[in-house]
């Protein structure tokens, strides 16, 4: 019983003020757990470098989780500001013009600037955090820690980088030996 | 200024996107799609086929899970999750017995939001359902009285529900079904580019 209250405590929640960072840090906190899971359950490779990325991997999304929340947080605090100063901007010109508006709609209009400014730079944060804070901090991070964990230091570290298949290392080309007329040749095969 | 930048970032797109599970999910996957792949191709440390064929690789992942998530993932766990909800937690009560579908709560919803109640009303006077009548008909009284209200009852635990059940969706689609289903197809697509050999599984019999 108190398990379907505590649901329905959440969506009530949710549904009043859903924000952007929730989906996120839920994906990246079941990454964290289920990459490096798949990577070790993985059969026919060295046990060491399954360990390797399975922990490259884990310190990925141990990133990824705080980026998410942090910057998605900053923007909103952002968002609030921005949308507040607008709004009192807007009210100061239709007191202007000669509008009476009550406290009660000022507010309204505040409350409601707010909400907005601060979900839309809240999914702005969230995605500059998913497409190049969390690489760049990856990029910067991962190779220093996973140096002084890992006692393999000369295994690839870069994220995502992969060892190239045989076919687009460059091979050297063969030179064929120039073709010479037949007639020139002093041998005549089949008689002719 | 402010008041451009506050226009740009209170959009009712953006933020409509911003307070929707789903649609968050799918812009997040298709920064991460241009992002990665971006973030591979510039690095100066990976030698240049290296490079081709990691981002190749993680653009792919990113895209069948972005595939697989809109496919597969939304349209399940948004119906499903209203329906359970509606008959198993909620039981019908709460603002659930009022909608048939999460559709029906959305267009609700967005009427609700409007702060003009003369705006709200005559909206729902002009729009016409798919079934050729008047979406006011299938609205019962209690919705029609509240939207006459001032602050109309907005159901909160409805959108929470749908909402909750995205998330739920959304961790088991990209952490679970999305990186299944794309080590299965990587590796044909990234064959049939040329971008990795066929394995040969041939056995040397001469030995």
């Amino acid at each position: 019983m108190s398990f379907i209250n505590f649901i329905k405590n959440t969506c009530s929640k949710l549904g009043n003020n859903n924000k952007s960072i929730y989906p996120m840090i839920a994906i990246a906190s079941a990454n964290g757990i289920c990459r490096p899971t798949f990577t070790m359950l993985k059969k026919g490779e060295n046990p060491e470098s399954k360990k390797y990325a399975a922990l490259r991997e884990l310190l990925t999304e141990v990133i990824a989780v705080p980026t998410y929340w942090v910057s998605g947080e900053l923007m909103a605090k952002l968002g609030k500001q921005i949308a507040s100063r607008a709004t009192d901007i807007k009210i100061q010109k239709l007191e202007a013009q000669g509008q009476k508006l009550t406290e009660k709609v000022k507010t309204d209009m505040k409350s409601s600037a707010v909400k907005k400014g601060q979900a839309g730079l809240m999914l702005i944060g969230v995605c500059t955090a998913a497409g190049l804070i969390i690489p760049a901090l990856c990029s910067v991070a991962v190779k220093p820690v996973m140096n002084k964990i890992s006692p393999k230091k000369g295994l690839d570290i870069k994220e995502n980088a992969v060892t190239p298949p045989a076919v687009l290392i460059p091979q050297q080309q063969i030179t064929r030996p120039a073709f010479k007329n037949i007639t020139q040749s002093g041998m005549k095969v089949g008689g002719v | 200024m402010i008041s451009a930048i506050s226009k740009a970032v209170s959009n009712p797109t953006l933020v409509n996107v911003a307070q929707n599970t789903d649609a968050s999910v799918i812009c997040k996957t298709t920064v991460n799609a241009i992002g990665r792949p971006g973030f591979i191709l510039i690095d100066s440390n990976i030698d240049e086929n290296t490079k081709k064929f990691a981002a190749t690789k993680e653009f792919l992942y990113q895209a069948t899970c972005l595939a697989v998530y809109m496919a597969v993932i939304v349209p399940i766990f948004k119906k499903g999750g209203f329906k359970f909800a509606k008959e198993k937690i909620f039981k019908n009560t709460e603002g659930f017995e009022h909608f048939k579908n999460f559709k029906e709560y959305t267009h609700y919803r967005k009427l609700a939001d409007n702060i003009n109640v003369n705006n709200r009303l005559q909206t729902l006077n002009k729009e016409i359902s798919d079934k050729n009548c008047k979406v006011k008909d299938m609205y019962n009284e209690t919705l029609i009285a509240e939207l006459n209200k001032e602050k109309p009852e907005k159901f909160n635990s409805v959108k929470g529900a749908v909402d909750l059940s995205n998330i739920i969706g959304s961790v088991v689609g990209l952490a679970l079904v999305a990186p299944q289903v794309s080590q299965a197809l990587i590796h044909p697509v990234l064959r049939f580019v040329g971008l990795e050999k066929k394995e040969d599984k041939s056995i040397d019999t001469k030995a």
